[in-house]
């Protein structure tokens, strides 16, 4: 009798995003040139200036596109990061959905009747590009990555787990982390990563990211029971618009709000309109907010906390393992 | 099983004005698809002797277009005029049995004359015919309702023209836009706010963000206000 293939007919799960700096750095480099030359060709060959206008504008969105497709490849892993950077990391932990969640000009859903626009993308709703590099300051910026993903996101170094056993990976690097950043909301996944890091981090580690109360108090309640329930000192009923909560040693809750704006008006009120045609790096340039100061805080607090040298190698070991 | 609506009824009316508005959506779209046809007819069978060569080829292709858009736009009139296939029909059929409803909101709206173009509010239900749009909504599946003001714009640029439109949202997550003046959807905004004042009304960035990110703690909290007026209303009685 023949034998069959036992994997023909079941679907390849990837399990990380494609990578290759050469890949990125090749892909960044075509997508310039091959934008500029594009744009040459259409000014020199295009005479109706309506034409000339529309195929440079889709030019340079192909071209930034590809760029950011490039440097996306070019990210690096996660396990790598930590490999290289022996200080103990800081995890961010989060549900899966935060990762697609994004900001709309509008309410989203779809509607019927009158010709109304609909509501349009303004960008990804998550604030860890932001918040990235204030915290590679205490160590390698980490996140679970989510399986599936082609291409890993801007933001924490992904590393990508096997499914079966994910929570047992977890639980090793927030025992080993130097701090953590959660987001914590009504999931069973984060609930018990909140139940964990309750259980088993010195609370002057956590940066716990929370909906600002100001613009989302239904999320901001729901994440506040959900954190009643786990931790010994309840988040505050009603406080300052806030983003996230730092802790003291007895749980004492600390409201913290990021990004306090410093550009000029008029460029905060042309982000909505221009902001989503751009890449992250133009983004940063034109409407970076100053997320270092708001994060110094606890920065400073994690830097003074002592490190074990004893939890460090415990924690390079399993590196190593992983790797392996 | 109900008897079928009669013909002065409020039901009647509204199935009246939506057959109006499909027949008149059909004229207006089929007006067009002829006019196409007239002009591919022209250019096939009379060319201009100064004619750019290949525009024959133009006419053959309108004249396609228009036949084949002419016989879509009489089959989607006819599927319209169909009993259970209409509009009103699709909408009824949302909440139930389309009779049963049908009913329903006949008793709810008893005594009152149907007006086509403004919205009717009675009983537990919201209706609008007009401007070839039928809309059936209960009033206890609305979350959220706001005016909607669009600036019209040429290219993107210069402005044109300003259109209101009344918003509402329903559980299920879908919107209902109705146009109107900004007068009338005000009015509307009044009356829809004396019939449920659980809903949430106006437009805010805190409303659109829980909205978009905490729709079912939104949906609970309409619920919960809801009930507690029901509560305090028997109370009182």
């Amino acid at each position: 009798m023949k034998q069959g293939n036992p994997e023909k007919g079941t679907r390849k799960v990837r399990r990380g995003p494609i990578r290759s700096r050469a890949g990125g750095l090749a892909l960044i480099l075509a997508s310039l040139l091959g934008a500029s030359i594009v744009t040459a060709l259409i000014v020199d060959f295009v005479s109706d200036g309506r034409f000339m206008i529309l195929g440079v504008c889709f030019t340079v969105l192909a071209g930034i596109r590809g760029v950011d497709t490039g440097r996306r490849m070019r990210l690096r892993d996660g396990w790598e990061e930590l490999q290289r950077d022996p200080r103990p990391p800081v995890i961010f932990l989060r549900p899966f959905r935060e990762d697609r969640r994004t900001i709309s000009n509008g309410p989203i859903g779809p509607q019927k009747g009158a010709d109304v626009p609909a509501a349009a993308a303004e960008g990804r709703a998550t604030i860890e590009p932001q918040i990235g590099s204030a915290l590679r300051a205490i160590g390698p910026f980490v996140a679970v990555g989510q399986p599936g993903e082609w291409l890993a996101p801007f933001g924490a170094d992904r590393l990508y787990v096997d499914e079966d056993d994910w929570r047992s990976t977890v639980a090793l690097l927030i025992e080993n982390s130097g701090a953590i950043v959660i987001q914590p909301d009504a999931t069973p996944s984060t609930y018990s990563e909140l139940m964990f890091v309750a259980r088993h981090v010195d609370p002057q580690r956590i940066l716990m990211l929370v909906p600002n109360p100001a613009l989302r108090p239904l999320g901001f309640e729901r994440v506040r029971r959900l954190a009643g329930s786990l931790l010994p000192v309840p988040l505050p009923q009603s406080c300052t618009p806030c983003d996230a909560f730092i802790f003291d040693r007895d749980w004492n809750p600390r409201p913290l709000l990021f990004g306090r704006d410093w550009r000029p008006a008029f460029l905060s009120r042309l982000e909505p309109s221009i902001g989503p045609f751009l890449n992250l790096t133009l983004n940063w340039l034109l409407f970076g907010r100053d997320w270092q100061a708001s994060l110094d805080e606890f920065v400073r607090q994690v830097r003074h906390l002592p490190v074990s040298r004893e939890q460090s190698d415990a924690f390079s070991t399993f590196i190593q393992f992983v790797r392996c | 099983m109900p008897s079928p609506p009669s013909s002065s009824s409020f039901d009647a009316d509204m199935r009246r004005q939506t057959d109006l508005g499909a027949i008149w959506s059909a004229i207006k779209w089929g007006v067009l698809a002829a006019l196409f046809l007239l002009w591919g007819f022209w250019l096939v069978f009379f060319p201009s002797p100064r004619a750019e060569p290949g525009s024959q080829l133009f006419g053959v292709a309108f004249l396609v277009g228009g036949a084949i858009g002419l016989a879509f736009i009489v089959r989607i009139a006819l599927q319209r005029l169909t009993p259970g296939e209409n509009a009103l029909d699709k909408e009824l059929s949302v909440f139930g049995d389309p009779n049963l409803v049908a009913a329903e909101i006949d008793v709810a709206f008893a005594g009152k004359r149907f007006r086509p173009r403004r919205v009717e509010i009675a009983g537990d239900w919201l209706c609008y015919v007009g401007k070839g749009l039928t809309v059936v909504r209960r009033l206890d599946r609305l979350i959220w309702a706001y005016k909607l003001r669009l600036s019209h714009r040429l290219n993107g640029i210069i402005p044109y023209r300003v259109s209101y439109d009344l918003i509402v949202w329903d559980r299920d997550g879908c919107a209902t836009a109705i146009p109107g003046s900004s007068t009338a959807i005000d009015k509307t905004l009044q009356n829809l706010h004396v019939a449920t004042p659980w809903l949430l009304f106006g437009y805010s960035e805190t409303l659109k963000e829980s909205w978009n990110s905490d729709r079912a703690d939104l949906i609970l909290y309409i619920d919960n206000q809801r009930q507690r007026h029901i509560t305090t209303n028997v109370a009182s009685e």
